[in-house]
């Protein structure tokens, strides 16, 4: 079963590569632990279709931002980002199933 | 002096003229043409201020039909490997996560790469560049007669050389390496491996239909479905390097469901 986080932190890195974006976020687990999380996304050639850059991202380097993303089986910190809201309070989610076609 | 002069100019306008006549005689393939690889079937959804918009992603030239395109040869689905190959491309198939060398930041080569993201055509060749995330690999393909290199260095796109039939850009593709699958599913080759890509207009459209011959490993050639670009207004542009970092994760053998 697929397990979906909710992380809340700074967004560190944004690594603009294939076949997966991947953006590294520093976030406070329990206790006040920061805890270093990696999410991947689709590849760059998919943003670029639908007109995202690299740039989209990267100017919330150093902001909090906060990522939605279905977390890894081997319960690492790392996830498959589906949606991320950046500090102007814009949001990107990616769509699946019937309503994406 | 003068006499030479002119007969010069008229020389160099006949050559012009004969090089243009020949361009004219055949369809301009010219362009940037549609994305044609598989992509993630997502939309994305972008809010602004309570305001939602939704950006689809165009797959129609890689899972579009176009079976009924005048020129479409008929097609089957998959390749059929002989007997004793069968249960080896299953079982790449069923750890493809594991086996694939795209997976891994690998490269595609003919056919799977499938048709070409531009193509320049100039009156002794045609260039075909593509957007990979290996890399973006070219092609230049010779039109003006020459055969086949005779030692080509085994490569993941072969040695390539251009004719026309008809309408039909022709090119016939032969020496490859082995370390390549010709399509996702585990479809494995050898050296022999022949590959004929045929592309022509359809209106303001290209079609690309590719054929594998593999007297080695498939029972009969595979005439591949045929694509169906529309003309993109992208520019292209380099593609980001590939960092493969799933491998070590995976727990099963299903690429897309470790999470």
């Amino acid at each position: 079963m697929s397990k979906h986080v909710s992380v809340a932190g700074t967004l560190m890195r944004v690594d603009w590569v294939n076949p997966h974006i991947v953006l590294a976020v520093e976030a406070k687990g329990e206790g006040g632990k920061v805890e270093q999380w990696t999410f991947q996304s689709n590849p760059p050639s998919w943003y670029k279709s639908v007109g995202l850059a690299r740039a989209d991202f990267a100017k919330a380097i150093g902001q909090m931002i906060t990522v939605q993303a279905v977390k890894a089986r081997d319960g690492s910190l790392y996830g498959y980002m589906d949606k991320i809201k950046l500090p102007d309070g814009t949001s990107y989610e990616l769509i699946n199933g019937a309503e994406a076609k | 002096m003068t006499n030479r002069i002119l007969a010069f100019v008229a020389c160099a306008v006949l050559v012009q003229a004969v090089v243009s006549a020949q361009q004219a005689r055949h369809p301009d393939l010219s362009g940037v043409w549609s994305y044609a690889i598989d992509r993630a079937p997502a939309a994305l959804k972008k809010e602004v201020n309570g305001q939602v918009t939704l950006q689809k992603i165009d797959q129609s030239a890689r899972h579009g039909d176009a079976s009924k395109t005048k020129g479409v040869q008929p097609s089957e689905p998959r390749p059929t490997y002989k007997a004793q190959f069968q249960a080896k491309v299953k079982d790449l198939a069923d750890h493809e996560s594991r086996t694939d060398p795209v997976f891994y930041c690998g490269r595609p080569g003919i056919p799977r790469i499938g048709p070409p993201r531009k193509i320049v055509q100039l009156a002794k060749e045609t260039i075909f560049l593509y957007e990979d995330i290996s890399g973006d690999p070219y092609r230049v393909i010779p039109t003006d007669g020459r055969p086949h290199r005779r030692y080509p260095n085994p490569s993941a796109y072969g040695d390539s050389i251009g004719k026309w039939e008809g309408d039909v850009f022709v090119v016939d593709v032969t020496g490859f390496g082995e370390d390549t699958w010709f399509g996702e599913d585990g479809y494995f080759h050898t050296d022999a491996m022949h590959v004929i890509e045929r592309l022509w207009r359809d209106g303001d459209n290209l079609v690309w239909q590719a054929t594998v011959e593999e007297p080695n490993v498939l029972s009969k050639p595979w005439v591949m479905p045929a694509r169906l670009l529309k003309p993109s207004t992208d520019s292209l542009e380099e593609s980001p390097k590939c960092v493969e970092s799933d491998g070590g994760r995976l727990l099963n053998d299903d690429h897309h469901l470790q999470r």
